[in-house]
């Protein structure tokens, strides 16, 4: 069925075995683009850079870069101040150049880090952008550590709001998954860059699993079919083993893989409803190793869970293997079939299908919940001076973005 | 009966946006000839597809018949069968559900039994505020399970019947019906918009197998989901193109008559295909005028946030009738809204299901009248294809359509029969 809709419908079937487009987007995107190129596994996968900080782009190892400049008249290259509005502007501002960039790819994978101004504001024009071109979109996105500023968990809620309906998939790796592997005498800088790693190794895990066709398919069809209409929380979890790491490199890969800090530990594993599970090898890879380690993998999942296996080689994987794990954890059906209201809590492994207007937000445990005033005053426009027409007990002459406390920048 | 090309069928539109009359008549190949048509705007007379200023309304419909009947010749008003369209939030349908048991020996359904339980299925409770005005058929279960849109002749010791009844506001029927008096028609007969749209602009096929019809109006969306050439169901939502307009207009900081022209112009899509990203829009400010530059994605982001909550209600109002799963072959939006360029993609990415923009078919005559896109006037072409269809169905050459409303009675099967002939082109 989702080949029919509108965002989707040019690539859906045909996506997985054609090029593969990584954008990274803001200063954490091209943090992750760097340990991405840094990746032998990932060699395959065009890398573009955007962002509106020239120095950081200098320094960003990616096959092509946008320099984007909030100012419609100069080429300022000095960064948007966190500005969200002013990240939207200009990204938006460099639409003609993303459509040119994106041209020819079947898979465009987005990554970067929410509550900043540039990956903020300019996810949706990117979602816009692959929409537009036909090309089947990944959003893989970080969340804010609990630690940072109030306001950045606050713009990560609002953009993941805004972007779940009109993107096809979305991803968002809460960095506060890190704590669980990481000792609190972590440098600062360290964790970050430890976030930028981990989340390069799932970038390169699920553009594998979604290459994955040529033995056990998996494909972004697949994703689709996970997720379809369904809101849950994900992890996503990579391990990787050489020839050289001992006769059972697949069980390394495995133990590796449940280790992974995105992956949640194996607590998630077995709260998980579904799971896509991918293993991608050399030409040496044997259809014993190929069997044992995909029963394995199924051995540590709970029995009624719906599992989606898929596995492939390929000469970049020679003498390695590698497995890939994504695990859903659906939203119970009881949750509220409007939007949520919006509140101060930082998303906690949220992910949706575009179709959905849902989000799924785990509230972070011993986290104050702030309550929203019902002050807001709402401006109708020409419909100010008629009769309110409530529908499902809603007035639907206030406008959307209004009654969704979506911000839009008005130009200038 | 009234035979083909002999009936004028006068039908008038008060919408949001504009009122309109259209005559024409049906030809001998049964496509239908447009004899005249004019328009005007209707000026704040009609919000919402409702009516909301008596004399106005009058006024500009008075000015605008004469102006088509300057195209009609020699036809007098009571050579015509007037119908009009209805829409808006006083329109609402029920689900009408009528059983009857069968004692015969063979168990066999027959005619009787039909018309028992269509007419025990007619018998709906509503509020005296409301009349019936149109009852279309749906289906029929047979010993409460086994769905089937012919059941005389199958074994069963249960029938029940399920009709579509469409209700209004009997005084908004008697606002419209008292206009027509003041310009000297005996009556109209109404018929809900996206009804008529779907006779003028669905093929068999979509008829058949599970198509929902969307008008997307200036006002108000109203919506249509036939199968088996049945209505299943159907309904309102209150917002219209005029509200992606006004929430352009409130969100930008720009005119409301900017908004809507920037809409109806597909601008968006123009200054795209020419590479710009953004709107350049002069501003007074003390004398000397200023440009500002508004990010293109900007228009984008409230246009798609609304259409995007419509089309989300209409899903979720056919999901709440579980009648998702008989939405199989595709939608087809009418209306001027279909006309934004991003409607159709929005709402096959809400739907999963495909889109495409209905015109009316099989129409001829004097269409170089019509100054918007046909998808605008689908509905009122439709109107004129219904009633022609509904005419000749007619014993008596007029009136036809007393079959289906509530007012008549008593040869309830035989209209249902007439519906599903109406329904088949």
């Amino acid at each position: 069925m989702m080949e029919n809709t509108a965002n989707t419908s040019a690539g859906l079937s045909r996506a997985p075995l054609g090029k593969a487009l990584v954008v990274g987007i803001g200063g954490c995107g091209i943090r992750i683009l760097n340990f991405l190129r840094a990746n032998p596994r990932a060699k395959w996968l065009v890398t573009l850079a955007v962002d509106t900080d020239g120095a950081v782009l200098a320094e960003a190892h990616a096959d092509a870069s946008i320099n984007a400049s909030a100012d419609w008249n100069s080429k300022s290259s000095a960064g948007c101040g966190g500005d969200v509005l002013r990240g939207e502007r200009a990204v938006s501002h460099e639409r003609a150049n993303l459509k040119e960039h994106v041209r020819g790819f079947s898979l465009i994978i987005v990554t970067g880090g929410l509550g900043g101004g540039t990956a903020t504001g300019g996810i949706r024009t990117l979602a816009s952008v692959a929409r537009e071109a036909g090309i089947p979109a990944i959003f893989l996105l970080t969340t804010p550590f609990s630690f940072e500023a109030h306001s950045r968990r606050k713009n990560a809620e609002d953009c993941l709001q805004e972007i779940i309906p009109v993107a096809d998939v979305v991803l968002t790796m809460p960095n506060d998954l890190l704590f669980s592997t990481l000792p609190p005498d972590t440098p600062a800088e360290a964790a970050f860059a430890t976030s930028a790693k981990e989340m390069a190794g799932t970038v390169a895990g699920i553009a594998s699993v979604l290459r994955c066709r040529d033995l056990v398919g998996t494909d972004f069809a697949t994703f689709m079919r996970a997720l379809h209409k369904r809101r849950a929380s994900c992890g996503v979890g990579v391990g990787f083993a050489e020839n050289s790491d001992g006769l059972d490199r697949c069980a390394l890969a495995l133990t590796r893989m449940l280790d992974s800090p995105f992956l949640g530990g194996q607590e998630a594993m077995k709260r998980a409803d579904a799971a896509i599970v991918t293993l991608t090898g050399g030409p040496d890879l044997e259809l014993g190793e190929l069997k044992r380690t995909l029963e394995l993998a199924a051995g540590v999942m709970p029995k009624d869970i719906e599992m989606l296996s898929g596995a492939n080689v390929c000469d970049e994987a020679a003498g390695s293997v590698q497995m890939t794990a994504v695990i859903f954890q659906y939203a119970p059906d009881s949750k509220p079939e409007t939007l949520p209201p919006r509140k101060a809590r930082p998303p906690v492994a949220a992910v949706s299908h575009g179709d959905d207007l849902q989000l799924s937000f785990s509230a972070a445990s011993g986290d104050a919940e702030e309550v929203e005033l019902g002050l807001q005053s709402y401006d109708k426009g020409v419909f100010e001076k008629l009769p309110a027409v409530r529908f499902r007990d809603e007035d639907l002459d206030i406008p959307t973005y209004q009654r969704r406390n979506i911000r839009i920048d008005k130009g200038s | 009966m009234a035979s083909s090309g002999q009936t004028i069928i006068t039908g008038i539109e008060f919408g949001t946006d504009k009122i309109c009359v259209i005559h024409g008549r049906p030809d001998q190949n049964g496509n239908i000839e447009v004899l005249s048509f004019a328009s005007a705007p209707s000026k704040n007379s009609v919000v919402k597809g409702m009516i909301v200023d008596q004399n106005a309304a009058l006024g500009i419909l008075r000015t605008v018949m004469e102006e088509s009947e300057k195209g009609l010749g020699r036809f007098s008003r009571a050579d015509r069968q007037v119908y009009f369209l209805i829409n808006g939030m006083h329109v609402s349908s029920r689900v009408g559900e009528g059983t009857v048991l069968n004692y015969n020996e063979d168990r066999k359904i027959t005619e009787v039994h039909v018309r028992k339980a269509v007419d025990n299925a007619r018998n709906l409770a509503v509020s005296t505020d409301l009349v019936n005005i149109q009852v279309y058929d749906s289906s029929f279960l047979i010993d409460g399970t086994r769905r089937t849109f012919n059941p005389i002749g199958q074994l069963a010791e249960r029938l029940t019947a399920v009709i579509h009844v469409i209700f209004a506001e009997k005084k908004r029927i008697e606002m419209v019906q008292t206009i027509l008096r003041e310009l000297g028609f005996e009556s109209g007969y109404p018929i809900f918009a996206p009804l008529a749209d779907a006779y003028g602009v669905l093929t068999q096929d979509e008829q058949q197998q599970g198509t929902l019809l969307f008008d997307y109006g200036a006002g108000v969306c109203s919506y249509v989901l036939l199968y088996q050439d049945g209505v299943l169901m159907s309904g309102t939502i209150p917002t219209g193109v005029n509200n992606v307009a006004n929430d352009l207009s409130v969100a930008l900081e720009l005119p409301y008559d900017y908004c809507q022209k920037f809409l109806r112009e597909s601008t968006l899509t123009k200054l795209r295909n020419e590479g710009k990203n953004y709107v350049e829009y002069m501003v007074s400010n003390g004398g000397a005028d200023k440009i500002r530059r508004i990010p293109l994605d900007s228009f984008e982001k409230v246009m798609d946030l609304r259409q995007r909550e419509t089309f989300t209600i209409l899903r979720k109002e056919i999901e709440r009738a579980n009648l998702f799963g008989y939405l199989r072959n595709s939608i087809v939006m009418t209306g001027g809204g279909s006309m934004i360029d991003s409607a159709p993609s929005i709402m096959m990415n809400v739907m999963n299901l495909p889109v495409r923009c209905g015109e009316a078919m099989n129409v001829t005559g004097a269409l170089s009248s019509f100054r918007s896109p046909m998808p605008c006037y689908s509905a009122i072409l439709g109107l004129v294809k219904h009633a022609a269809a509904l005419e000749e169905d007619s014993p008596s050459g007029s009136g036809g359509l007393r079959r289906t409303v509530v007012q008549a009675t008593d040869q309830f099967l035989d209209g249902l029969k007439s519906l599903g002939k109406a329904f088949k082109i």
